[in-house]
Protein backbone atom coordinates (compact mmCIF):
# COMPACT_ATOMS: atom_id res chain seq x y z
CA UNK A 1 0.00 0.00 0.00
CA UNK A 2 1.63 3.18 -1.16
CA UNK A 3 0.90 6.82 -0.62
CA UNK A 4 -1.66 7.05 -3.43
CA UNK A 5 -3.53 3.92 -2.31
CA UNK A 6 -3.55 5.09 1.30
CA UNK A 7 -4.94 8.51 0.39
CA UNK A 8 -7.42 6.80 -1.95
CA UNK A 9 -8.51 4.55 0.91
CA UNK A 10 -9.08 7.53 3.21
CA UNK A 11 -11.09 9.31 0.53
CA UNK A 12 -13.17 6.24 -0.40
CA UNK A 13 -13.97 5.60 3.28
CA UNK A 14 -15.25 9.18 3.65
CA UNK A 15 -17.37 8.92 0.50
CA UNK A 16 -18.70 5.53 1.65
CA UNK A 17 -19.74 7.03 4.99
CA UNK A 18 -21.52 9.94 3.28
CA UNK A 19 -23.27 7.51 0.90
CA UNK A 20 -24.52 5.21 3.69
CA UNK A 21 -25.79 8.08 5.85
CA UNK A 22 -27.40 9.72 2.82
CA UNK A 23 -29.08 6.47 1.77
CA UNK A 24 -30.63 5.84 5.18
CA UNK A 25 -31.77 9.45 5.69
CA UNK A 26 -33.20 9.63 2.16
CA UNK A 27 -35.06 6.35 2.76
CA UNK A 28 -36.57 7.97 5.82
CA UNK A 29 -37.55 11.14 3.97
CA UNK A 30 -39.04 9.30 0.99
CA UNK A 31 -41.13 6.85 3.02
CA UNK A 32 -42.11 9.09 5.93
CA UNK A 33 -40.77 6.57 8.44
CA UNK A 34 -41.48 6.52 12.16
CA UNK A 35 -37.81 6.16 13.14
CA UNK A 36 -35.74 8.65 11.12
CA UNK A 37 -31.95 8.74 11.21
CA UNK A 38 -32.04 12.48 10.48
CA UNK A 39 -33.43 12.90 14.02
CA UNK A 40 -30.01 11.83 15.31
CA UNK A 41 -28.12 15.09 15.78
CA UNK A 42 -24.65 13.58 16.03
CA UNK A 43 -24.84 11.65 12.77
CA UNK A 44 -26.30 14.53 10.76
CA UNK A 45 -23.63 16.84 12.19
CA UNK A 46 -20.86 14.40 11.26
CA UNK A 47 -22.36 14.01 7.78
CA UNK A 48 -22.14 17.77 7.20
CA UNK A 49 -18.56 17.77 8.52
CA UNK A 50 -17.58 14.96 6.14
CA UNK A 51 -18.94 16.86 3.15
CA UNK A 52 -17.02 19.94 4.29
CA UNK A 53 -13.85 17.84 4.58
CA UNK A 54 -14.26 16.58 1.02
CA UNK A 55 -14.62 20.19 -0.17
CA UNK A 56 -11.44 21.09 1.71
CA UNK A 57 -9.69 18.12 0.10
CA UNK A 58 -10.70 19.33 -3.36
CA UNK A 59 -9.47 22.88 -2.76
CA UNK A 60 -6.16 21.71 -1.26
CA UNK A 61 -5.55 19.26 -4.08
CA UNK A 62 -6.24 21.87 -6.74
CA UNK A 63 -3.95 24.48 -5.17
CA UNK A 64 -1.21 21.91 -4.56
CA UNK A 65 -1.38 20.68 -8.15
CA UNK A 66 -1.22 24.22 -9.52
CA UNK A 67 1.87 24.87 -7.39
CA UNK A 68 3.41 21.65 -8.68
CA UNK A 69 2.75 22.73 -12.28
CA UNK A 70 4.38 26.10 -11.59
CA UNK A 71 7.49 24.52 -10.07
CA UNK A 72 10.56 23.53 -12.02
CA UNK A 73 13.47 21.16 -11.52
CA UNK A 74 16.96 22.41 -12.23
CA UNK A 75 19.48 20.22 -13.99
CA UNK A 76 21.38 18.02 -11.57
CA UNK A 77 18.71 18.09 -8.87
CA UNK A 78 18.40 14.70 -7.21
CA UNK A 79 15.38 15.35 -5.05
CA UNK A 80 13.01 18.15 -4.14
CA UNK A 81 14.04 20.32 -1.20
CA UNK A 82 10.59 20.31 0.42
CA UNK A 83 7.82 17.77 0.89
CA UNK A 84 5.23 20.33 -0.16
CA UNK A 85 3.96 18.30 -3.08
CA UNK A 86 2.73 15.62 -0.69
CA UNK A 87 0.61 17.92 1.43
CA UNK A 88 -2.18 18.20 -1.13
CA UNK A 89 -5.43 16.99 0.40
CA UNK A 90 -3.80 15.34 3.39
CA UNK A 91 -5.47 17.41 6.07
CA UNK A 92 -8.90 17.30 4.41
CA UNK A 93 -8.93 13.51 3.97
CA UNK A 94 -7.41 12.96 7.39
CA UNK A 95 -10.00 15.19 9.03
CA UNK A 96 -12.69 13.06 7.39
CA UNK A 97 -11.24 9.92 8.98
CA UNK A 98 -11.12 11.71 12.33
CA UNK A 99 -14.81 12.50 11.96
CA UNK A 100 -15.62 8.87 11.09
CA UNK A 101 -13.80 7.61 14.16
CA UNK A 102 -15.50 10.26 16.28
CA UNK A 103 -18.97 9.16 15.19
CA UNK A 104 -18.16 5.57 16.14
CA UNK A 105 -16.79 6.70 19.45
CA UNK A 106 -19.85 8.75 20.31
CA UNK A 107 -22.39 6.15 19.18
CA UNK A 108 -20.71 2.93 20.32
CA UNK A 109 -19.04 4.10 23.54
CA UNK A 110 -22.05 6.29 24.19
CA UNK A 111 -20.27 9.32 25.53
CA UNK A 112 -18.99 12.60 24.27
CA UNK A 113 -15.29 12.72 23.69
CA UNK A 114 -13.37 13.14 26.90
CA UNK A 115 -16.27 12.55 29.27
CA UNK A 116 -16.08 8.78 29.66
CA UNK A 117 -12.37 8.38 30.23
CA UNK A 118 -12.02 6.37 27.04
CA UNK A 119 -10.73 9.21 24.89
CA UNK A 120 -7.44 7.33 24.76
CA UNK A 121 -9.05 4.94 22.23
CA UNK A 122 -9.76 7.77 19.82
CA UNK A 123 -6.36 9.31 20.49
CA UNK A 124 -4.56 6.03 19.81
CA UNK A 125 -6.39 5.34 16.55
CA UNK A 126 -5.89 8.81 15.11
CA UNK A 127 -2.27 8.97 16.27
CA UNK A 128 -1.51 5.64 14.61
CA UNK A 129 -3.12 6.75 11.35
CA UNK A 130 -1.10 9.99 11.48
CA UNK A 131 2.07 7.96 12.07
CA UNK A 132 1.29 5.67 9.11
CA UNK A 133 0.55 8.66 6.88
CA UNK A 134 3.81 10.35 7.88
CA UNK A 135 5.81 7.18 7.18
CA UNK A 136 4.18 6.79 3.76
CA UNK A 137 5.02 10.38 2.84
CA UNK A 138 8.61 9.96 4.01
CA UNK A 139 8.93 6.64 2.17
CA UNK A 140 7.59 8.18 -1.03
CA UNK A 141 9.87 11.18 -0.76
CA UNK A 142 13.17 9.86 0.58
CA UNK A 143 13.01 6.07 0.26
CA UNK A 144 12.42 3.17 2.61
CA UNK A 145 12.37 4.41 6.24
CA UNK A 146 12.83 0.92 7.70
CA UNK B 1 -47.35 -18.37 35.33
CA UNK B 2 -46.00 -17.04 32.05
CA UNK B 3 -42.61 -15.45 31.54
CA UNK B 4 -44.12 -12.55 29.59
CA UNK B 5 -47.51 -11.37 28.45
CA UNK B 6 -48.70 -13.42 25.52
CA UNK B 7 -49.12 -11.44 22.27
CA UNK B 8 -52.61 -10.91 20.90
CA UNK B 9 -52.61 -13.09 17.80
CA UNK B 10 -56.10 -12.07 16.69
CA UNK B 11 -55.00 -8.54 15.76
CA UNK B 12 -52.84 -9.57 12.81
CA UNK B 13 -49.18 -10.42 12.43
CA UNK B 14 -48.11 -6.76 12.78
CA UNK B 15 -49.70 -6.46 16.20
CA UNK B 16 -48.28 -9.83 17.26
CA UNK B 17 -44.73 -8.75 16.37
CA UNK B 18 -45.21 -5.37 18.06
CA UNK B 19 -46.49 -7.10 21.21
CA UNK B 20 -43.47 -9.40 21.28
CA UNK B 21 -41.03 -6.50 20.79
CA UNK B 22 -42.79 -4.55 23.53
CA UNK B 23 -42.36 -7.45 25.96
CA UNK B 24 -38.83 -8.38 24.79
CA UNK B 25 -37.10 -5.18 23.55
CA UNK B 26 -33.88 -7.06 22.74
CA UNK B 27 -35.61 -9.04 19.99
CA UNK B 28 -34.80 -6.54 17.23
CA UNK B 29 -31.10 -6.06 18.06
CA UNK B 30 -30.67 -9.85 18.37
CA UNK B 31 -32.44 -10.39 15.03
CA UNK B 32 -30.08 -7.90 13.38
CA UNK B 33 -27.07 -9.52 15.09
CA UNK B 34 -28.23 -12.89 13.79
CA UNK B 35 -28.45 -11.59 10.21
CA UNK B 36 -25.02 -9.98 10.52
CA UNK B 37 -23.33 -13.10 11.89
CA UNK B 38 -24.99 -15.47 9.39
CA UNK B 39 -23.75 -13.43 6.43
CA UNK B 40 -20.36 -12.64 7.98
CA UNK B 41 -19.38 -16.10 9.25
CA UNK B 42 -21.13 -18.01 6.47
CA UNK B 43 -19.54 -15.99 3.67
CA UNK B 44 -16.13 -16.01 5.31
CA UNK B 45 -16.09 -19.77 5.91
CA UNK B 46 -17.37 -20.50 2.41
CA UNK B 47 -14.72 -18.28 0.81
CA UNK B 48 -12.00 -19.85 2.92
CA UNK B 49 -13.06 -23.31 1.78
CA UNK B 50 -13.09 -22.28 -1.87
CA UNK B 51 -9.99 -20.10 -2.04
CA UNK B 52 -7.98 -20.96 1.05
CA UNK B 53 -8.17 -17.39 2.37
CA UNK B 54 -11.04 -15.26 3.62
CA UNK B 55 -11.40 -11.55 2.93
CA UNK B 56 -12.67 -10.59 6.38
CA UNK B 57 -13.16 -6.81 5.83
CA UNK B 58 -15.15 -7.42 2.67
CA UNK B 59 -17.51 -9.87 4.38
CA UNK B 60 -17.89 -7.49 7.33
CA UNK B 61 -18.97 -4.77 4.91
CA UNK B 62 -21.37 -7.08 3.06
CA UNK B 63 -22.87 -8.31 6.34
CA UNK B 64 -23.28 -4.72 7.57
CA UNK B 65 -25.06 -3.63 4.40
CA UNK B 66 -27.32 -6.71 4.65
CA UNK B 67 -28.17 -5.70 8.21
CA UNK B 68 -29.06 -2.18 7.05
CA UNK B 69 -31.32 -3.68 4.38
CA UNK B 70 -33.20 -5.59 7.11
CA UNK B 71 -33.33 -2.68 9.56
CA UNK B 72 -34.64 -0.06 7.09
CA UNK B 73 -38.14 -1.62 6.68
CA UNK B 74 -38.34 -1.95 10.46
CA UNK B 75 -38.19 1.86 10.73
CA UNK B 76 -41.57 2.17 8.99
CA UNK B 77 -43.49 1.21 12.14
CA UNK B 78 -43.18 2.79 15.55
CA UNK B 79 -41.81 0.46 18.19
CA UNK B 80 -40.08 -2.15 16.06
CA UNK B 81 -36.61 -0.59 16.21
CA UNK B 82 -35.08 2.18 18.32
CA UNK B 83 -33.20 5.13 16.86
CA UNK B 84 -30.09 4.15 18.84
CA UNK B 85 -30.08 0.68 17.28
CA UNK B 86 -30.41 2.13 13.77
CA UNK B 87 -27.57 4.59 14.48
CA UNK B 88 -25.32 1.79 15.75
CA UNK B 89 -26.03 -0.31 12.64
CA UNK B 90 -25.10 2.66 10.43
CA UNK B 91 -21.93 3.33 12.43
CA UNK B 92 -20.84 -0.33 12.24
CA UNK B 93 -21.39 -0.23 8.47
CA UNK B 94 -19.25 2.90 8.19
CA UNK B 95 -16.50 1.28 10.28
CA UNK B 96 -16.63 -1.86 8.16
CA UNK B 97 -16.16 0.32 5.09
CA UNK B 98 -13.24 2.11 6.75
CA UNK B 99 -11.68 -1.28 7.55
CA UNK B 100 -12.25 -2.48 3.99
CA UNK B 101 -10.72 0.55 2.31
CA UNK B 102 -7.71 0.64 4.63
CA UNK B 103 -7.13 -3.14 4.61
CA UNK B 104 -3.99 -4.45 3.03
CA UNK B 105 -5.55 -7.71 1.85
CA UNK B 106 -5.68 -8.56 -1.80
CA UNK B 107 -9.26 -7.42 -2.27
CA UNK B 108 -10.70 -6.05 -5.46
CA UNK B 109 -10.99 -2.47 -4.23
Amino acid sequence: MGHIKFMGGLLMAAIFAIAIIGYVTDFGADNDVAIDLSDDEIITEIDASLESDIDTYKLQTNSSLEALYASEISAGDETSRTGGQFKGGVSGAFSAIKNIITIGYKRIFGQEQGNSGKGIVLTALISFLAFVLGMYIWKTWKGNPD
Amino acid sequence: MTIYTQPNLTGGIDNAILDVVTEVPSLTPLLLLFVFLVVFIGGMVRQKRRLGTADVPMWATIASISTIMISLPLTLTTGLIQLEVLAIVVVITIFSGLWLFLSRNRNEI
